[in-house]
C-alpha cells in the first residue's frame, strides 16, 4: 500500500478510509451542532481585516468588503472560524507528535531547490486566498461542506479547484515528481 | 433537535469551545491522512497518491449520509442549515483560481495549517501568502465586485437542479464515488513512484 | 477484504436505504418551478415613478427607499431615502432593512439594472417586501422633474398625466414651498425569525 513508510514505521499515516470517516463524523458533528460545516479560509480573512483595522479603522470600515466584519464593534478575531482553525493547528500538532511527524522541513521534488519551492509555496497562497475570497470559501467550507448539504455551489467549486488542478499540474510537474 | 447552538441560543465562551473542539477533530483527521505533506496531496494529480480523492469523498459521504438520516429522523432542522449560495460566476472562476494556487503551491489553507503545525517551512510561507491573496481581493474589491455579485442562484441543491429527490442524488453520488475511488486505487499501481511514496 | 470493497459496500447499501426513505417536504422546495417565476414576481413588483411622486407627495408612511449609488456618485437622495451603497448590501447593519414586513422598500439606482440584481439577490434570500423603481432616477429626472409637454393630438390622458408631473415637478424642486416630508426609520418588529445560519468561509 502506498501509504507506508518502508524505511521507518514512524510516518506511517492512517488508512485513508477510516481517516476520511473520523474526518466526516466531525463534519457532521458540525453540521448538528452549529448548522455549518467547516471552514479555513475565513478565519485568514479575519486575520487580514483585523490587521487593516488595526493599522487604519476608517478605511476598513468604508470598505464594501470588510465592513460587515467589523460591522457593531465586532472583533473579527472573535469568530467562530478563528477558534476553529486555531483547533486544526493544535489537532496537527498532536497527531504529527503523536505519529513522529514533527520537525522544519520543506518538501519538494529533488528536480528544484528549496528556495524555488518556497517563491512557489507564496504564490500558490496568492492565487488561494485571491480564489477563496471569489469562490466564497475554499476546499474546506465551500467544497467539502457544500458537498455535504448537496448543494450545486459545493459540487461547482470542487470541480473548478480539482479540474484546474489537474489541466496544470503537467506544467508544475517538476515541483513535485 | 439539531443544529443545538442556533437553536438553543448558547453562550459565546462555550460556542467557541465547541469551534476549538471540532478544529482539533479536523486537524487530527487531516494529519493522520498524510494532508500535511504537499507531495501527497500532488500525488493526487499524477496519479501516485489518491489519498485526497479517498479522504475528501469519505468525508463528504459520510456527512451526507448522516445529514440525510438526522432529517429523515427529525434530528435536525435542514432549513436553517447553511446551504452554500450559488453565485455561478465566482463559484466557476474563483474555483479555477483555487485550483491553480493548488498545483502550484500544493496546499489549500486547511491542510496548509495542518502542515504548518507539524512543522512544513513550505506551509508557513504558503499561508502567508495566502494573506496576500486576501488582502489583494479585499483592496481591489470594488473591481471584482460585479462578477462577485453575478448569476445569483440561491441556495440551489443538486438534487433539485437535476429534480430527483434527495435520497436518490445521495446515492447517485456514493455510486459515482465508489467508482472514483476503484479508478484511485487503480492509478496508485498504474502510476507508482515508490521514490517519492517511500519519502512521504 | 481491502478497505475501500468493504468501505464501498457499506456505503452503497446506506445510500440505497437513504434513496428509499421518504425524505420531507422542505428538502427540495427550493426550487420546483418556482425559479421559472422569478421574472414574472418581479415585474409584479415594478414602482413606476408616477406611483412614486404620489407616493411621495401624499406622504406615505409605509414605503421606504433605498438608493443603492455609491458614495462618490451621490448628488441628492430622494426625499426620505437613506443610502446603501450596492457594495454594503450584505453589510449586517444594513440587511435588516431589506428584510422587514412592516414597509414597502422602494430601491432605485441610476438606471433599474442594479436594482433589479439586488431585487433577486433578496427574494431568493426570502426577503419579501422590496419593489423596484422602474427607470430607475433616469427615468424619474426626464419624466418628472423635466417632463416633456405632449404634442398637439394629444389625449387626455396624456395631459392630464402631463400636469400631475408639472404639479409633482413644482412639489420636488420646490418650486412652491411645500412641508417636507419627512419620514422616520420604524425598525422592524415582532418575534425572532428562524433564520438559516451564516456559514461558508466568508
Amino acid at each position: 500500500m502506498s501509504h507506508h513508510n518502508y524505511i521507518s514505521r514512524k510516518t506511517k499515516y492512517m488508512n485513508p478510509y477510516i481517516a476520511g470517516i473520523i474526518l466526516g463524523f466531525v463534519l457532521l458533528l458540525s453540521f448538528y451542532l452549529t448548522g455549518r460545516g467547516l471552514g479555513a479560509s475565513g478565519a485568514f480573512k479575519s486575520v487580514v481585516v483585523s490587521t487593516l483595522d488595526a493599522v487604519s479603522h476608517d478605511k476598513v470600515e468604508a470598505s464594501g468588503f470588510y465592513a460587515k466584519y467589523i460591522a457593531d464593534g465586532k472583533n473579527p478575531m472573535k469568530s467562530w472560524l478563528v477558534f476553529q482553525v486555531l483547533g486544526v493547528l493544535i489537532g496537527g500538532f498532536l497527531s504529527g507528535a503523536l505519529a513522529g511527524r514533527l520537525g522544519w522541513k520543506t518538501e519538494h521534488s529533488p528536480k528544484i531547490t528549496s528556495t524555488k519551492r518556497i517563491v512557489l509555496a507564496v504564490a500558490g497562497g496568492v492565487l488561494f486566498g485571491f480564489g477563496s475570497q471569489l469562490g466564497r470559501g475554499c476546499t474546506s467550507g465551500a467544497a467539502l461542506s457544500g458537498m455535504a448539504t448537496l448543494s450545486v455551489a459545493g459540487f461547482v467549486t470542487m470541480i473548478a479547484i480539482f479540474g484546474t488542478a489537474y489541466l496544470f499540474a503537467y506544467f508544475f510537474r517538476k515541483t513535485w515528481i | 433537535m439539531g443544529p443545538i447552538i442556533p437553536i438553543y441560543e448558547i453562550s459565546q465562551e462555550l460556542n467557541f469551545l465547541i469551534a476549538f473542539g471540532i478544529g482539533l477533530g479536523f486537524g487530527f483527521a487531516l494529519e493522520q491522512a498524510g494532508f500535511s505533506s504537499s507531495r501527497k496531496l500532488a500525488g493526487m494529480f499524477y496519479g501516485y497518491d489518491a489519498t485526497v480523492l479517498k479522504v475528501f469523498f469519505t468525508a463528504a459521504i459520510v456527512a451526507l449520509l448522516g445529514l440525510t438520516f438526522l432529517n429523515n429522523f427529525n434530528m435536525i432542522d435542514m432549513s436553517i442549515v447553511y446551504i452554500n449560495e450559488f453565485y455561478v460566476t465566482s463559484a466557476v472562476l474563483g474555483g479555477v483560481i483555487m485550483g491553480l494556487g493548488f498545483i502550484v503551491g500544493g496546499f489549500c489553507p486547511g491542510t496548509g495549517v495542518c502542515a504548518a503545525a507539524i512543522g512544513k517551512i513550505d506551509a508557513i510561507f504558503y499561508l502567508m501568502g495566502s494573506l496576500i491573496g486576501i488582502f489583494i481581493f479585499g483592496e481591489t474589491y470594488p473591481f471584482w465586485k460585479d462578477i462577485y455579485l453575478n448569476n445569483y442562484l440561491g441556495g440551489l441543491k443538486i438534487s433539485n437542479a437535476f429534480d430527483i429527490t434527495d435520497g436518490l442524488m445521495v446515492l447517485l453520488i456514493i455510486a459515482a464515488a465508489v467508482m472514483m475511488f476503484w479508478v484511485g486505487e487503480w492509478a496508485e499501481k498504474k502510476f507508482a513512484r515508490p521514490d517519492i511514496t517511500k519519502e512521504i | 477484504m481491502k478497505t475501500r470493497e468493504i468501505f464501498s459496500i457499506l456505503i452503497l447499501m446506506l445510500g440505497v436505504v437513504a434513496a428509499v426513505m421518504p425524505g420531507k417536504d422542505g428538502d427540495s422546495k427550493e426550487l420546483k418551478g418556482e425559479e421559472m417565476s422569478w421574472e414574472t414576481l418581479m415585474e409584479s413588483k415594478y414602482v413606476s415613478v408616477d406611483e412614486l411622486a404620489h407616493l411621495l407627495i401624499s406622504g406615505d408612511p409605509s414605503i421606504q427607499l433605498i438608493d443603492l449609488r455609491s458614495i462618490d456618485a451621490l448628488e441628492k437622495l430622494l426625499p426620505g431615502a437613506i443610502n446603501i451603497p450596492l457594495d454594503s448590501i450584505y453589510n449586517e447593519n444594513f440587511e435588516y432593512l431589506f428584510d422587514q414586513d412592516n414597509r414597502k422598500n422602494i430601491i432605485y439606482a441610476k438606471s433599474d439594472s442594479i436594482s433589479k440584481q439586488v431585487w433577486m439577490i433578496m427574494a431568493k434570500k426570502g426577503y419579501p417586501n422590496n419593489y423596484i423603481l422602474e427607470g430607475g432616477l433616469e427615468s424619474w429626472n426626464s419624466k418628472i422633474l423635466d417632463p416633456q409637454a405632449p404634442g398637439q393630438i394629444a389625449s387626455q390622458e396624456e395631459i392630464d398625466l402631463y400636469n400631475k408631473r408639472l404639479a409633482a415637478r413644482m412639489h420636488f424642486t420646490g418650486a412652491k414651498a411645500l412641508p417636507k416630508i419627512e419620514f422616520k426609520v420604524i425598525l422592524p418588529q415582532g418575534g425572532k425569525k428562524k433564520k438559516r445560519v451564516a456559514g461558508g468561509c466568508s
